[in-house]
């Protein structure tokens, strides 16, 4: 996976690209440098839009969403029905939470911060839980009745969820679990509007390991 | 950076996995599925933020830095309301269809033995279409002889009754007016000399709702009355909501 060389291997194609990770998945290491190299040109594309060639986490987030790719076919045992819309949305994240972690804290670089203390370790990281749980409650105020009264009665009230499953009338447990991340979902949507406003500074969740924006 | 595209969110990098989330709960969940979705939490950042939240909410509420849930306050008054409107619509019917309490002494009925009038109830406003008198029976009477007089004095209907009730069709009495019903009995020695009698007054429907909810027995314009309250209470709790409680 070179970073600075120009790519000059033609795009294999989807179905050459499904073939490698069909080798891969069966346990042909080999595969996966060739599964880089085929989806390099697509994920550099998609990091080009959120960040200029220049900037200094350009080759980074590339590299870190094609291993990202690489772990996950491997623990997931299968391939993605579509390789390539997965991996550039991989890109795609990995670059927004890279904002994220930039309007948190500007100026920094992330290449010197190494390995992040957890929360509670220094007085940055406890000003950032500070912050994301000021977030958090804003975005729960913000959540519809219905989403908020269930997630402060699963979380607050500790209720069981056959007790809520019958209560919705739903026919299963698993339709209550539904409802919840649903719900969770609707959560995370609103802290993502929240921050976007401004209304409060910095990032919701810290990027943790494993995100595009930290050297690998 | 772009701003604009940056501030957009998070997406599911494969969305038939992503909406599988809820699975993880399952404590049966076959293992290949089990490590199909952690692996796809692992590379999905849109998901590994839900997932986090999950954690850090579940934190937060442990921590006791979290509200407790409004308890809902509309929802039993909205199952109450009909219950309310029908003990309601129950007490104005018992205070407009049942008989009014009679003017002045009730122990004062006018007839002797046993023969009475038992609709109207002295003093009775009665709506001016079909009216219908009734009193008690005595035995071994042939007939009932009824009298209608107005206010003047003058004879309004006359009539005989097998029976002890009679029914005068609308526009006998012209209304409204005052009246006096006298009751006789043939043959004559069952009661005594002086004939039963009541006054009554004939009004528009409006008139005779009036009367009645005036002149309901006691108990009846109680119970009304707090039909009436209980109905206003309950609309006013339904259609109230909680201000929300900020977390």
């Amino acid at each position: 996976m070179s970073q600075s060389q120009p790519h000059r291997q033609q795009n294999p194609g989807p179905q050459a690209v499904d073939r490698e990770v069909a080798a891969y998945i069966a346990g042909e290491d080999a595969a996966a440098d060739r599964i880089c190299r085929a989806l390099e040109p697509i994920v550099r594309a998609e990091v080009r839009r959120f960040l200029p060639t220049t900037d200094a986490d350009h080759d980074d987030v590339v590299q870190e969403t094609l291993m990202s790719l690489i772990r996950y076919l491997r623990k997931a045992g299968q391939g993605p029905d579509r390789v390539e819309a997965f991996v550039v949305t991989m890109a795609g994240n990995r670059c927004r939470n890279l904002y994220r972690w930039r309007s948190r804290r500007p100026g920094v670089d992330l290449e010197s911060t190494g390995d992040l203390p957890d929360p509670g370790q220094d007085p940055l990281a406890e000003l950032e839980a500070a912050e994301a749980e000021a977030l958090v409650r804003k975005a729960l105020n913000a959540l519809d009745p219905p989403c908020r009264k269930l997630l402060l009665e699963i979380y607050v009230q500790g209720r069981p969820m056959q007790e809520l499953q019958m209560e919705a009338g739903l026919t299963t447990v698993q339709g209550a679990y539904q409802r919840k991340y649903a719900c969770l979902k609707k959560l995370a949507d609103q802290l993502n509007r929240v921050w976007s406003e401004g209304q409060e500074i910095g990032s919701p969740l810290r990027p943790d390991k494993g995100t595009g924006s930290r050297k690998p | 950076m772009n701003s604009d595209l940056e501030r957009s969110p998070l997406e599911c990098i494969d969305a038939s996995v992503g909406d599988r989330l809820a699975e993880l709960e399952r404590p049966d969940l076959d293992a290949a599925s089990r490590s199909l979705i952690e692996a796809h939490v692992s590379a999905c950042d849109a998901c590994r933020e839900i997932v986090e939240l999950d954690r850090r909410v579940g934190g937060l509420a442990r921590a006791g830095r979290l509200p407790q849930p409004v308890t809902t306050t509309g929802s039993w008054p909205k199952k109450v309301i009909p219950m309310a409107v029908l003990a309601w619509a129950a007490s104005l019917a018992g205070l407009v269809l049942l008989p009014p309490r009679p003017v002045g002494d009730p122990s004062a009925v006018r007839g002797e033995g046993e023969l009475r009038f038992v609709r109207p109830v002295e003093g009775e406003v009665l709506p001016g279409g079909d009216l219908q008198l009734r009193w008690t029976e005595l035995t071994g009477a042939a007939e009932y002889v009824v009298e209608v007089r107005d206010s003047a004095g003058e004879v309004a209907w006359q009539g005989t009754s097998p029976v002890p009730e009679v029914k005068l069709d609308a526009g006998t009495l012209s209304a409204p007016s005052e009246y006096r019903a006298l009751l006789t009995v043939r043959p004559a020695d069952l009661a005594g000399p002086v004939p039963a009698s009541v006054a009554f007054r004939t009004a528009s429907w409006p008139g005779v709702v009036a009367d009645r909810a005036t002149r309901a027995h006691r108990w009846r314009q109680i119970l009304a009355g707090i039909a009436t309250a209980f109905l206003l209470g309950v609309g006013v709790v339904a259609r109230w909501r909680p201000p929300a409680r900020p977390c």
